[in-house]
Formats: C-alpha cells, sequence, structure tokens
C-alpha cells in the first residue's frame, strides 16, 4: 500500500505542514482584506493570500510559491520518479498579460510548468493531472494507484494554483463569493473565498516506511450539471462508497471527514446528504476553506496533509469560521476542536463538472 | 463548421446513436460537439459507472483567452458565466458524461506519453473495478478520438 514519505506546502498561514497545521488548530482564519489587483466590481473583496509574492515579477506566482520548496523536495526525489502535476489555473498570469500586453498566450499552458518542475526536481517524466477542484486528490489517487500496479516505484504529486483576476472575476461571474469570507456549513454562508497554495506530496510503494498511508480511493462523477452538484449527493457517496470497499473499511472505521466545505449553499448541503447516505452515525466533519480559502487545485492536498496530522495528534480540527452550524450540519460539523484518535480519516473533494472524489488517509 | 455539425449530429439522431441534441448544446464549443459525436460512436448506448480521461497537448489554452479577451473588452468588471465553465479542461468531456449518464472517473491528462499513461490507467481502473468502463477521449491536431476500454 503506498504511502507519503515527504510532504511540504506554502499556504496563507505561511510556509511548512507546521504553519498550516497551526494555523487550523489557532482557528483564526487567513482570509483577509486583498488588494493584489482591483477587487472593487467583484462579489468580494476578500481572499487568503500566500505572503510575500510579488504581483509584477517576471516569475509566476506560483513558481514563486514552487521553487525552494522544489529544491528542498529534491532529494526524496529519483530521476525515474513519476511527476503528477496537479493543476487548474497554472501560471495563468501569462495568459492575462497575453490578453492585456500581446504577450504570447502558450506560456500560460501548464504543459510549460510541467517542463519547468520536470527540470527542477531533475525527473524524466511527468504528467499534467487537472480535475478542477479535485485535480490533486485524484492527482494523489492515480499516483497510488500507479504504484500499487508497479507501473511506477515513486511518485511526486505537486499541487499549485494561485489567485488571479481570471479566476475571482469567473467566480464571480458565477455568484459564488462570499463577501463576509466562507462559512462552511454555517446556516448563513454565501459562498466561498478564493485561496491560493503550492504543496508537494512524495509517494512510495511501501507504507511501512512512510509518515501515512494512502489506504483507498474512489472516484465518481455526478452526471447532473456542469457548475452545481447533484441536490441529491448521489455521485459523491457513490465516490465514498468506493474507496471504502477498496479499503475493505466500515463506516466506524472512519475518525473524521475533512470535507470540500467550499462555503456555498449547494456543496456544503450536497455533501452533508452524501455523508448522511454512507454513514448511518453522524461523524465529525470539518472543512479547511474557511481558514485558507479555497486553494482549487491544491485543495486536495492541503486536505490529505491536514487530515494526516489529525490522525497523528488524535485531534480533529474545528472548521473555522463557522458560527452558527447549519441544520443539516448539526451532529456533524463542529464549532470546536475534538480529542478524538483514530486510524483513518476521508478526504473529499468536488468540483464543476460533477467530478467527485473520496479518499481515505492512514495512520 | 457549425453546419458540419448540424448535419453530423442530425446523422447520429437518424442513426439513433444520439437520442436528442443536449439542452445545452448551444453553449457547447466545437471539441465539446466533437467529443459528443465521438463518444456516441463509442458507446452505443452503455451508460452508468464509465468514466473519461481526456487527453491532448494544449489543455484548454485557447479557451482561457476567449474568456479573458471576452472580460476585459468588456470593460473588466464581470465575466460571462457561460465562457468562464469552458476555462477547464474537462468540461467538454463534462458535458458528455452528463448527457450519457456517465458517473465513473472524470479527468484529463496533458504531457508527454499522455496517451500511454491514460490506456495504462484505463485498463487498471477496469481490472481493479474502480469503474465498469473507461473512455478514453483524445485531441490531436483539431480531431477527436474516442475508444472504450470494458
Amino acid at each position: 500500500m503506498p504511502g507519503v514519505i515527504y510532504e511540504d506546502v506554502v499556504t496563507a498561514y505561511g510556509e511548512g505542514v507546521i504553519a498550516l497545521w497551526q494555523g487550523i488548530l489557532s482557528q483564526k482564519t487567513a482570509i483577509k482584506d486583498f488588494n493584489r489587483f482591483d477587487t472593487a466590481g467583484f462579489q468580494s473583496q476578500k481572499a487568503a493570500f500566500a505572503a510575500g509574492l510579488d504581483a509584477q515579477s517576471r516569475e509566476s506566482l506560483v513558481m514563486q510559491m514552487l521553487e525552494d520548496m522544489l529544491l528542498r523536495a529534491k532529494k526524496y526525489v529519483k530521476p525515474q520518479t513519476m511527476l503528477f502535476l496537479a493543476t487548474t489555473t497554472g501560471e495563468i498570469e501569462f495568459l492575462e498579460r497575453a490578453v492585456e500586453a500581446s504577450e504570447d498566450q502558450k506560456k500560460s499552458s501548464p504543459l510549460f510548468l510541467l517542463e519547468k518542475v520536470k527540470k527542477i526536481l531533475g525527473v524524466k517524466n511527468g504528467i499534467v493531472v487537472s480535475a478542477a477542484c479535485a485535480s490533486s486528490s485524484i492527482a494523489v489517487a492515480r499516483a497510488a494507484a500507479a504504484l500499487e500496479s508497479k507501473t511506477i516505484s515513486s511518485a511526486a504529486v505537486v499541487a499549485c494554483d494561485s489567485i488571479s483576476r481570471f479566476v475571482f472575476s469567473g467566480f464571480s461571474s458565477l455568484m459564488a463569493l462570499d463577501p463576509e469570507g466562507a462559512r462552511p456549513f454555517d446556516k448563513n454562508r454565501r459562498g466561498l473565498t478564493a485561496g491560493e497554495s503550492a504543496g508537494i506530496l512524495i509517494l512510495s510503494p511501501d507504507a511501512k516506511k512512510s509518515l501515512y498511508q494512502i489506504k483507498s480511493w474512489g472516484l465518481s462523477c455526478d452526471a447532473n450539471h456542469i457548475t452545481g452538484p447533484s441536490r441529491d449527493g448521489a455521485g459523491l457517496a457513490q465516490a465514498i462508497s468506493k474507496a471504502m470497499r477498496m479499503g475493505k473499511l466500515k463506516p466506524e472505521d472512519i475518525t473524521a471527514i475533512c470535507a470540500h466545505g467550499t462555503g456555498t449553499l449547494y456543496n456544503d448541503s450536497m455533501e452533508m446528504k452524501a455523508f448522511k447516505r454512507v454513514f448511518a452515525k453522524p461523524l465529525p466533519v470539518y472543512s479547511i476553506k474557511g481558514a485558507i480559502g479555497h486553494t482549487m487545485a491544491a485543495a486536495g492536498l492541503n486536505q490529505i496533509i491536514v487530515a494526516a496530522q489529525g490522525l497523528k495528534s488524535s485531534i480533529v480540527p474545528a472548521t473555522v469560521n463557522l458560527c452558527d452550524v447549519d441544520e443539516e450540519a448539526l451532529g456533524w460539523a463542529q464549532t470546536q476542536a475534538l480529542d478524538q484518535g483514530g486510524n483513518y480519516s476521508l478526504v473529499v473533494n468536488s468540483g464543476f463538472g460533477g467530478i467527485n472524489c473520496a479518499l481515505v488517509v492512514g495512520n | 463548421m457549425g453546419e458540419d455539425f448540424k448535419a453530423q449530429t442530425e446523422v447520429l439522431i437518424e442513426q439513433k446513436i444520439l437520442s436528442t441534441l443536449p439542452k445545452e448544446y448551444g453553449r457547447f464549443t466545437a471539441d465539446a460537439r466533437k467529443i459528443l459525436c465521438a463518444l456516441a460512436k463509442v458507446l452505443q448506448g452503455k451508460k452508468g459507472n464509465i468514466g473519461i480521461i481526456f487527453v491532448n497537448d494544449t489543455y484548454c489554452v485557447e479557451d482561457n483567452f476567449k474568456y479573458y479577451k471576452d472580460f476585459i473588452t468588456a470593460g473588466a468588471k464581470l465575466g460571462r458565466a457561460n465562457l468562464f465553465v469552458y476555462t477547464l479542461p474537462t468540461t467538454p468531456v463534462a458535458e458528455a458524461a452528463i448527457y450519457f449518464g456517465l458517473t465513473g472517473p472524470l479527468f484529463y491528462l496533458g504531457g508527454n506519453a499522455n496517451i500511454s499513461l491514460a490506456r495504462k490507467m484505463a485498463v487498471d481502473m477496469v481490472k481493479t473495478r474502480e469503474a465498469q468502463g473507461m473512455a478514453i477521449v483524445e485531441k490531436k491536431n483539431k480531431t477527436i478520438y474516442a475508444y472504450l476500454v470494458a
């Protein structure tokens, strides 16, 4: 069974896994007033942004987040390590400049970013995995599957997305942003908050020598609507059931659920319906998107890291920014952290197109 | 091109490979329409726990450019949601998944060796019962190819 032997991340809480975990435990949101570009015309003026990034640099924001992290990770990587690069917009500012200042739009393709990341890591082979907001959890699932089938001997999953006018304007056009900042599972929630992050997980085939294991996974599609999740949660429930079956797990084996929990009315409601289809008894459910925003392709990787920290520390974190628990989430989502030990946590992500991924992380 | 696709889809409807046009057909990009037709031919009425892997070497850069140019040209105040949804490479195949009722795994792979890796992944996913079938949709130059592993 595959395991994670190395991990690193940058989020709005700062650099490193400890900064992310301590930030979540502090219950203080990293969502703030945002002025990297003019947001006056958009639905929200808030975001969860990484500190110290230079929007005027010729280097893209994702590369600024990635470069030092990849250099630190190099010693855990071999030339034959397979790279899975998860992103939705990659170096999107090159496209923005292509439109605004007639530069070459091709440089914005994540396939160019893939070559840059391969070069820094010193690996020969790599692939871009894109699946909307489920990109990195699906990348981890595919990497784990390839290790189990012995198609590859080691894998690096790199995930990244940055906050851009491109994405801000898009989510605003869908009326998906909460002007007050995301409040997952809150009865007053009104939408998501944009976030940015870059991270890396290095996987090996042998979970015994790892920090934690990737126990099992399940993927599905709602086949319902191009942006809205299915109203009954059946698609996500199918993904979760697949993951449970693959891991030969019973509902009582799961300690907690790190939900996708974007803070939109429909997503959070859909997830609660999905969880109730699979788990007869309430389980602790939490979201990290009220803390670090919706980091898009990197969301799954962020959640996997936090879920693993939770198992290691026997703590189920509270959902940051949750004040009044929605009726549908009563008994499940918590406003306070819980001392709870266990062996397995479920991580779920859903994305546009009805894409769902459920992944079980093990101690 | 519009007339070609209208003719193609009419033929497919006549041959009962497509039953009707999707109601959102008007917003489908050219690729989404081609994908619909290609998948109709390989699926031959199959649905359910079948997934799709989409591979190309151009990501969705053209659709990204189209969305953002439209946003900037209109004064950079409000983007158009029906263009924004196509700024993900999975959208064209997701449209097909909705139409055909395909509830299996769905994702995009890009980069060198993406098609051989996609084939390997598809075969493994069916072998290990992650899905009952996996369709691979490949865009090469302007042509769409579809295969089914079941």
